[in-house]
């Protein structure tokens, strides 16, 4: 896996978008209409996510959040702007080319965990390896080990309805990681869950962190987004604050501005 | 992606709702049900009925002498065995009679016959023998009796040797026929059989009026006609004589037959178009309801493609189920009819089977066509904020 990451970044230099950006929104705007009223769920978001980070954005309801979402995991496309996800331009793929994205290069946590029902934790977590392709034993392996890190190896065969909702949120991050995406995104994943099952979401999102994924958290929720090392604010579709910002004006984290200086300069030059 | 992971999620959605699935089965059921019964039961009684009219002499021709000043000799016509086209000549002349034996008495069918009548006839001794040529030469007062006759008038089968009085003449049983049972067309269980001659004085007939002949093979069979033709032209003139061909007679009902047998299976067939709808209405409210989980196996990366053939073999899986269980079920009710049709013998044939299970299948992907793609064509944003 460290392997193929490699191989990707070098590729990276080489492509659009320079070294290690994972995840790049150039002025995305998305509008939808409420009657006959435009509303700008998005207007003009740009943002960069380099690889290993943890963003959190906040946002209230209303702020464009889950327009944002959807539009990051391939779900949506958006009205003008670009969105490269390791360098590949999103907006100019088919709708097969897209599904293959959520498939292989995202993996979805969401707020209402989003299991199907008559199928049991296993079976939901195999579900994007059969659509994968992979085969039989290597999917065996990849599950089992993807229940067992999220700590329900022993209730592999239960449905949905006999796991608590912390438990099935642990599921779908279990079914979110097993193909190894590029990007885990996670949609309020404690929007729905007590304050102990949140805190146990929370500690297996650092992990998977600490481990090397990328992670993309969106919530309303303060206390969760202070736990992200970066945090992104919505506000009427536009971005509004983001701890990188800080963090180059402060002039700490040399690397951190040094990028972003990068970034902007060469999204001057774009336009 | 692999088939039988679908064929799995197909059948695990089936069972999860056990009764609307069998409900949605019901329709195939009874439509293929319809249709085998049907086309079962018309195939059983032609073959039944065919197969009596080919014991009455299905490839025999029929000759009758309508008007006669002379007659035609015995001689005359069983000389037309020497035709090489012709294969038997059957001569036999039809009366009714009572015949009494041991104190009881019953109304017969009295049959002059010659020795060729009963190759081409298929008359089975039951025990004795037959009659001979030198019995009708010699005008003997021997007869051949139906098992009908035997058992009504003795009471037993055991009758050989006996004396039997027939229109006033005594004859002396030789042969017994086997028991043919009422279904049969033609019984000949209440029939004696004669001497041609010795029979044609008792029934005050002079001359040869009706005989059959056989082809010496299905080839030579219009040949043959084409002969007798000329013969009965020759002795009584035409339009005295009739030849009847049974071989084409047999055909006409078998075509009848089987034009009835398709119509009543295309009747039927539309009772399994009727039961597509209902996999087709279920199919659409299943494509409904379950909305949110085609979002969710959209976000996770399945394609088009996965979602229609989820669907597609969902509607197939309950097509074939209902097909099966529809043939498992008309078989088990053609075997109760056979129980109280002895006579008769219907079975589901082989073709019959695998037009049904065609049909069901083939109905599973039309109706299931539509459904399964309306359901590929959710956008995963859409269905997934579906409540």
């Amino acid at each position: 896996m460290k392997m193929k990451k490699e191989t990707q970044m070098t590729k990276n230099t080489v492509g659009t978008v320079p070294y290690e950006v994972m995840i790049r929104l150039k002025n995305i705007r998305k509008t939808y209409l409420v009657g006959n009223e435009p509303v700008h769920a998005l207007d003009g978001v740009s943002l960069d996510i380099r690889e290993h980070e943890f963003v959190a954005v906040i946002g209230s309801s209303g702020s464009g959040k889950s327009t944002l979402m959807n539009i990051i995991g391939c779900l949506d496309v958006a009205d003008e702007g670009e969105y490269f996800i390791e360098g590949q331009n999103i907006n100019q793929l088919t709708e097969k080319q897209l599904g293959k994205m959520r498939n292989r290069q995202i993996g979805f946590i969401f707020q209402q965990f989003n299991l199907i029902a008559k199928l049991d934790a296993y079976e939901n977590v195999e579900l994007p390896l059969i659509y994968q392709g992979v085969s039989g034993r290597e999917r065996k392996k990849r599950v089992v080990e993807a229940l067992e890190k999220v700590g329900l190896g022993d209730r592999m065969y239960h449905r949905p309805n006999q796991l608590s909702g912390g438990q099935q949120q642990r599921v779908a991050v279990a079914r979110a990681l097993v193909t190894r995406p590029t990007l885990i995104l996670a949609d309020a994943p404690t929007g729905n869950l007590d304050s102990r099952s949140s805190h146990d979401i929370m500690r297996l999102l650092h992990e998977l962190h600490r481990q090397g994924n990328t992670i993309v958290l969106i919530t309303h929720d303060n206390e969760i987004a202070n736990e992200a090392p970066r945090r992104v604010r919505l506000l009427d579709g536009k971005v509004v604050m983001d701890t990188a910002w800080q963090d180059s004006r402060r002039n700490t984290g040399a690397e951190e501005k040094g990028d972003t200086a990068m970034i902007r300069r060469r999204e001057e030059a774009a336009r | 992606m692999k088939l039988n992971q679908e064929l799995k999620m197909a059948l695990a959605s089936i069972r999860a709702n056990k009764m609307r699935s069998f409900l949605t089965m019901l329709g195939i059921i009874i439509g293929v049900m319809a249709v085998t019964l049907l086309v079962s039961l018309v195939q059983g009684a032609t073959s039944t009925i065919t197969d009596q009219l080919s014991g009455l002499g299905g490839s025999n021709l029929s000759c009758m002498v309508t008007k006669s000043a002379s007659g035609i000799t015995l001689e005359e016509v069983e000389a037309l065995e020497q035709e090489p086209e012709i294969g038997l000549v059957s001569v036999y002349s039809t009366g009714s009679g009572v015949a009494k034996a041991a104190g009881n008495q019953e109304d017969v069918t009295i049959n002059a016959v010659n020795q060729s009548y009963q190759l081409l006839n298929q008359l089975e001794i039951e025990s004795g023998r037959y009659l001979n040529a030198i019995e009708s030469e010699y005008r003997l007062t021997n007869c051949v009796v139906g098992a009908g006759v035997a058992q009504n008038l003795f009471g037993t089968k055991e009758v050989l040797g006996e004396t039997i009085r027939v229109n006033g003449k005594d004859f002396t049983i030789v042969g017994i026929l086997k028991e043919e049972g009422s279904a049969s067309l033609n019984t000949r269980d209440l029939s004696v059989f004669l001497p041609f001659e010795t029979g044609q004085r008792l029934l005050g007939i002079k001359g040869v009026l009706t005989f059959e002949a056989s082809a010496a093979d299905e080839m030579s069979v219009d040949k043959a006609e084409r002969t007798l033709n000329t013969f009965l032209q020759g002795r009584v003139g035409e339009d005295n004589y009739t030849v009847f061909n049974m071989g084409s007679l047999l055909d006409m009902i078998t075509t009848v037959y089987n034009v009835l047998g398709y119509l009543l299976g295309g009747i039927a067939g539309i009772s399994l178009v009727v039961g597509g709808v209902g996999i087709m209405n279920i199919m659409l409210v299943s494509v409904t309801e379950r909305t949110r989980e085609i979002g969710i196996r959209k976000a996770i990366g399945a394609q088009k493609s996965d979602i229609i053939i989820q669907f597609l073999i969902e509607s197939v899986v309950l097509s074939l189920m209902g097909g099966f269980i529809g043939l498992v079920l008309s078989a088990g009710i053609l075997g109760i009819v056979n129980v109280f049709a002895a006579d008769y013998h219907f079975a589901i044939t082989f073709g019959v089977a695998m037009v049904a299970v065609i049909f069901s299948v083939g109905v599973g992907v039309v109706f299931g066509i539509y459904p399964a793609n309306k359901a590929a064509k959710l956008k995963p944003i859409d269905a997934l904020r579906f409540e």
